[in-house]
């Protein structure tokens, strides 16, 4: 078992093979050696690692990440996981917006590669298909254009 | 004046005496006057309601000012902000060059993300270019019937000649920015080209020769590369390209329309780092001949022939293409009687992993084929029929003797196969049988065309065969199972019903299309509990993960939920299992006609 402190000090008791699914943690965990001693969060709090935490102990069982097609993953587990993680994936990242991000900061900080690319897909979700009014809207976004700008970046994309 | 007199007033309709009329008048006074302040105090209140509301405007105006600059999206790193940015762009196609889709929308949202999305290269690696160019000359058929495939999604095919010249060459700028920002990354490009083209106009320096111009400078890097065109136009605007002109590509996918002619030669297939070859003729004839031409040189691990060949070139293809990991063909012999002299020896194919094989109603060469095959690493095999036969008109949906394809024989010696698709409605259930019993491996079974949630008119083209010759029952545990041997099966299916083998012990994934009626609620129910959690482990195989069927509710309407009865059951036992179970009433299907051709099975 690992023990892991956030940074609103709240104390996890975490089995080792879901907590080394953070490749920050892992690496502690190897300098450190055996040692009972908490491991500190400092850039994620308690909300936030809850949610972490429950995405790690339902992926723990699968292959390793990889870049290529051909990856750790077998037919199966790719199958599977198109199939059946998916829909928990869509009902995992069902959150308001702020948590949203705050998850992929925290999958960024613990170098938690699949809920970093799992998160983004998420995001990219809310993109897909909308106008950039409605992007704009979403996210609170400025439209920072000049009239003159926004005109010529408008032309940039028309045959006229 | 009494409240009686009063009382007898209101109840009469005799004009009031002067007496009750002042008393009348004595007693209103006072309410009248209390409604009117109520009335005034109402009043008062509705400005301070609107009062408010107007601050709460002002405030959640305020509030959203703020938020903005808190906005939680401003926190994200840009290297975080780019990931984001590739997921947005399309899985299954490529991007178009339009401001209403990723990356070019990306970059009209603000300055900050079209600074982000300008600086990513990887955003721009992968474009679609949909062409059209309409011939000079009124009324040109020169497509031979053939239309894109993106026609629908393509918005240039109005207007004329002038217009679409115009159109390609605002593209053509447009293309040698947007692969400029990829820098030296390897591009992926697809191309459809509908139109009118002729070998001297291309020549003579046209707006199209200079937009495949700026294409070709960035051939270099092009790892791959999909052409849907006419097959003239393949001919006209790379016929002449050695294949060193794309030293980089390792994929290329061709979509043609019209038959090749005689002399076409697919020069890009013969590219020195090429791969993967998928390969499909709309309106053509057979492409034998010109595939066993063009595929003299090449060294391909995957393959895909999307259009009939004869089984004579597809034993060809096998024998040459020895380093193919995935090869998928349709095959048609159109002599159902031939008798087909193969020569000697063994079929090596010793890194195939997929092999999916489309056959017609013909089996002649089939099983000698199997025979011969050696594909020691095969871990998927599918096998399907297509309807070529019948492809104007519906086929008979209950043949009455499917012939045997001997499909068992290369099954039997692949050690590592792990999923099967198989066709029930085009083969025996002796030979479907003798398939599950010679790959005891298997994890995932298809039986029948993958079944789709939402099946189009073409979907159910493919899955509407009803799987009449396979029996759920088959993969039903007995109570008792013994540890007979699976070498006593016949080839005729009794021996199986008659004993206890338990068929494909590993099976963790099951997906069937158009169940017949032996498929019954009951039936699935005994098939699945029999194979999840503690069941699974008292039966000695492995616990069943993903359950996905379709069955022909015409045959059975459901009472209950099965469905919900058996994910119920199972998660009672401790078992954790996905089922989907769709009684599906498909409706009367449209054939295909030679106006609105059947598409690809794959």
């Amino acid at each position: 078992m690992v023990i892991l402190i956030t940074s609103d000090n709240v104390k996890y008791v975490v089995e080792k093979d879901v907590a080394e699914l953070s490749v920050l943690v892992k690496n502690m965990l190897e300098d450190i050696g055996p040692s009972d001693e908490p491991i500190p969060l400092h850039n994620v709090t308690s909300t936030v690692f809850n949610k972490v935490l429950e995405y790690c102990i339902y992926h723990r069982n699968d292959p390793p990440p990889s870049d290529d097609d051909e990856g750790c993953a077998s037919p199966l587990h790719k199958y599977l996981a198109s199939h059946i993680c998916s829909e928990w994936d869509q009902r995992f990242f069902d959150v308001d917006q702020a948590l949203l991000f705050d998850i992929i900061l925290a999958a960024n900080y613990l170098d938690i590669k699949t809920l970093l690319d799992d998160a983004c897909k998420a995001v990219a979700h809310l993109i897909q298909g909308k106008s950039t009014e409605e992007i704009r809207g979403i996210f609170n976004i400025v439209n920072d254009f000049t009239p003159e700008e926004e005109a010529r970046v408008k032309k940039e994309n028309v045959s006229s | 004046m009494t409240d009686l007199d009063i009382a007898k007033a209101r109840a009469s309709n005799d004009e009031p005496s002067c007496a009750v009329v002042t008393e009348i008048r004595r007693r209103l006074s006072k309410p009248i006057l209390e409604l009117q302040t109520r009335g005034e105090e109402i009043e008062g209140l509705l400005q301070t309601i609107d009062a408010l509301e107007s601050e709460c405007d002002t405030l959640e105006g305020t509030i959203a000012d703020y938020k903005i600059i808190r906005s939680s999206i401003r926190h994200l790193p840009s290297d975080i902000l780019h990931e984001i940015f590739y997921r947005c762009l399309p899985t299954h196609r490529n991007p178009v060059m339009s401001e209403h889709e990723a990356p070019m929308l990306l970059t009209l949202v603000c300055r900050s993300w079209r600074s982000v999305a300008f600086s990513s290269p990887r955003l721009w690696t992968r474009v679609h270019i949909p062409m059209h160019l309409p011939s000079k000359r009124q009324g040109d058929n020169v497509n031979g019937g053939w239309t894109s495939p993106y026609y629908d999604s393509e918005d240039d095919q109005e207007g004329t000649r002038e217009d679409a010249e115009k159109n390609i060459r605002f593209r053509q700028k447009l293309l040698q920015t947007w692969l400029s920002r990829s820098g030296a990354l390897p591009l992926s490009v697809s191309l459809s080209y509908f139109g009118s083209i002729s070998q001297s106009e291309y020549s003579d320096g046209t707006t199209l020769k200079h937009f495949f111009n700026t294409l070709f400078s960035f051939s270099s890097v092009i790892i791959d590369l999909e052409l849907k065109m006419p097959a003239r136009a393949y001919s006209i605007l790379f016929g002449d390209m050695p294949p060193s002109t794309f030293p980089s590509l390792r994929r290329i996918r061709l979509d043609f329309g019209g038959r090749p002619g005689s002399r076409t030669r697919i020069s890009l297939i013969n590219a020195p780092k090429l791969e993967s070859l998928s390969i499909a003729f709309k309106g053509g004839s057979q492409i034998s001949s010109f595939l066993e031409t063009s595929l003299t040189l090449c060294n391909l691990t995957t393959l895909a022939v999307h259009y009939r060949i004869t089984m004579e070139v597809a034993v060809m293809i096998l024998k040459r293409q020895q380093q193919l990991k995935s090869c998928k063909m349709s095959i048609l012999n159109y002599n159902e009687d031939a008798v087909y002299a193969f020569d000697e020896g063994v079929i090596s194919l010793p890194r195939l992993a997929i092999l999916v094989l489309s056959v017609a109603t013909t089996t002649a060469g089939m099983e000698e084929v199997c025979k011969r095959i050696d594909a020691p690493c095969l871990s998927h095999f599918g096998f399907h029929q297509f309807t070529w036969h019948y492809r104007y008109s519906p086929p008979a949906l209950e043949q009455s003797s499917p012939p045997p394809f001997g499909v068992h024989h290369l099954l039997e010696r692949c050690n590592m196969l792990t999923k099967l698709s198989l066709d029930a409605s085009c083969t025996t259930s002796g030979d479907i049988l003798s398939c599950l019993a010679s790959a005891p491996h298997i994890i995932h079974l298809v039986i029948g065309q993958p079944y789709k949630r939402s099946p189009t008119a073409l979907d159910y083209f493919w899955t509407a065969k009803h799987q009449r010759n396979f029996d759920l029952n088959d993969l039903v545990i007995k109570q008792f199972p013994t540890s007979e041997s699976i070498q006593s099966y016949s080839t005729d299916g009794e021996e199986f019903c008659r004993s206890d083998i338990v068929l494909l012990p590993r099976l963790e994934i099951f997906e069937g299309g158009m169940m017949s009626k032996k498929t019954t609620g009951e039936v699935v129910k005994k098939f699945v509990l029999g194979r999840v959690g503690a069941s699974a482990i008292q039966n000695g195989v492995s616990s069943l993960r993903y359950v996905n069927m379709a069955i022909d509710s015409i045959s059975q309407t459901p009472s209950t939920n099965p469905a919900k009865d058996i994910q119920d059951a199972a998660n009672a036992d401790g078992a954790e299992i996905t089922i989907n179970l769709d009684f599906n009433d498909p409706g009367p299907y449209f054939w295909p006609t030679a106006a609105d051709p059947p598409d690809y099975f794959w």
